[in-house]
């Protein structure tokens, strides 16, 4: 079919270095959940294949006093059955039950659904909404980068041409932190999301008050994107009925949804408003 | 560029030299373990479900290299001669099966979902083969068969 090589370097400093080498010719394979699929289909054809999904360097998980520190080629179901996940950044368990399938959960990584950068990536709006950011090696340095700053377009990202990302770490959730995580689909498993969003916040204790408040939606603009409208009116603010109205109101200076197969823009302004509103009420009365 | 790979398959070693390109599935189905079933080819239908060093996925969008020195298992490892496997006998006795063809794929989500979770949920068990579609049974006798064996049936 291809002319295709294969390599499976040993450790991640091997790995960068073949990257240099090959170039545009290679591209470096975890999962391969979305590659293999690209590769049938002819939409790309690598000279080189980089295994990256076995090296220990980028399967670490740390927990450290704020953060939480994820290598890329974790797999998917691993943060499922992660309980130290569970407890500390809940929001990524609750996106775990919704992405695909567990046969495909039992190879996907993080990385690769941060890599392949689709708009629709499940795993993305609840690491946004834990203010995440990515740290890129290649051969000479290693660099950081926002989350929010990564994704640029539809299957395009700010990675460089020989970098790969080594490290995606977030902020750990408190004991009075809430989320919710709600995809859409057209089904109930493995579906690509008509509108995801995912919501952190932080409530003050006795007050009702949210002291701070994430929200991030998937599949509503060219990329994965943080509502700043919505934070902005609901931060410091103890929600009510009409405070949650004004937010489905908002939501909407910040998504810019197309028509496609899944679905109208319109289908999904509504939808924003609608899954904005369950979210934070799903969280306020966790 | 062709590979050498070494999979060892239901407990045979397979050895060969490989395009890289070459999906675990044709791999297998090219050494006649064609009970792994081809449906659609592209990771959505779980037809082609084997086991790799005991994790359920499709094979169909796995590079076989990806399985190089890894154990793979697929449905036939699940009887012994003249001795069908707990769960292929709890098919039989809810008629889970029809035209069979999602079956293998089936089989092998319940024993990943049974190995690591020996007594799920309904529920537990209805996403555990979320991955495998039926075109036949409308699932409902598929998952009561999982259910008896994960309530103990044999």
């Amino acid at each position: 079919m291809y002319d295709i090589t294969y390599i499976k370097p040993r450790t991640l400093q091997e790995a960068i270095e073949q990257k240099a080498e090959f170039g545009k010719d290679s591209l470096f394979i975890a999962g391969g959940s979305n590659l293999l699929v690209y590769m049938k289909d002819r939409k790309i054809n690598p000279k080189y294949f980089i295994d990256v999904s076995e090296l220990e360097e980028l399967r670490e998980i740390t927990f450290n006093n704020e953060t939480i520190s994820i290598g890329p080629s974790v797999k998917i179901i691993e943060i499922e059955d992660s309980n130290q996940i569970k407890k500390s950044a809940y929001l990524l368990n609750q996106a775990t039950k919704e992405f695909a399938n567990p046969l495909i959960k039992n190879k996907a990584t993080i990385g690769g659904n941060i890599a392949d950068a689709s708009p629709a990536a499940d795993m993305v709006p609840p690491l946004l909404a834990l203010d995440a950011y990515l740290e890129l090696a290649s051969v000479n340095e290693a660099r950081q980068i926002q989350l929010k700053d990564f994704f640029l377009n539809p299957r395009k990202t700010a990675i460089g041409d020989n970098e790969i990302i080594s490290k995606i770490i977030l902020k750990k959730m408190e004991e009075n932190d809430r989320s919710s995580f709600i995809k859409l689909g057209l089904r109930n498993a493995t579906t690509i999301s008509v509108v995801s969003i995912a919501v952190w916040l932080s409530l003050e204790k006795g007050s009702g008050k949210i002291n701070d408040i994430r929200v991030a939606l998937g599949s509503v603009a060219p990329t994965p994107l943080r509502s700043q409208s919505v934070e902005n009116l609901l931060k410091n603010k103890v929600p009510d009925e009409n405070l949650i109205k004004q937010a489905m109101k908002e939501i909407q200076k910040d998504i810019n949804p197309i028509s496609d197969v899944r679905g109208s823009s319109d289908y999904r302004r509504e939808m924003s408003a609608t899954l904005l509103k369950r979210a934070i009420n799903q969280c306020l009365n966790a | 560029m062709k590979h050498d790979i070494e999979i060892t398959v239901n407990g045979t070693k397979i050895k060969d030299s490989i395009e890289a390109s070459t999906t675990l599935l044709d791999f297998l189905r090219s050494h006649g373990f064609t009970e792994v079933k081809k449906g659609c080819d592209k990771g959505d239908c779980g037809a082609c479900t084997v086991l790799i060093d005991g994790a359920a996925t499709t094979s169909c969008i796995t590079l076989a290299l990806q399985a190089n020195n890894k154990e793979v298992l697929t449905v036939k490892s699940l009887n012994g001669w003249r001795k069908l496997h707990p769960l292929q006998q709890a098919f039989v006795k809810y008629e889970a099966i029809q035209c069979g063809f999602c079956t293998p794929g089936m089989l092998m989500s319940a024993k990943w979902l049974l190995d690591k979770n020996p007594h799920p949920t309904r529920a537990e068990i209805i996403d555990a083969i979320s991955g495998n579609l039926c075109r036949c049974t409308g699932y409902k006798k598929i998952i009561d068969a999982i259910e008896y064996v994960a309530q103990g049936g044999k």
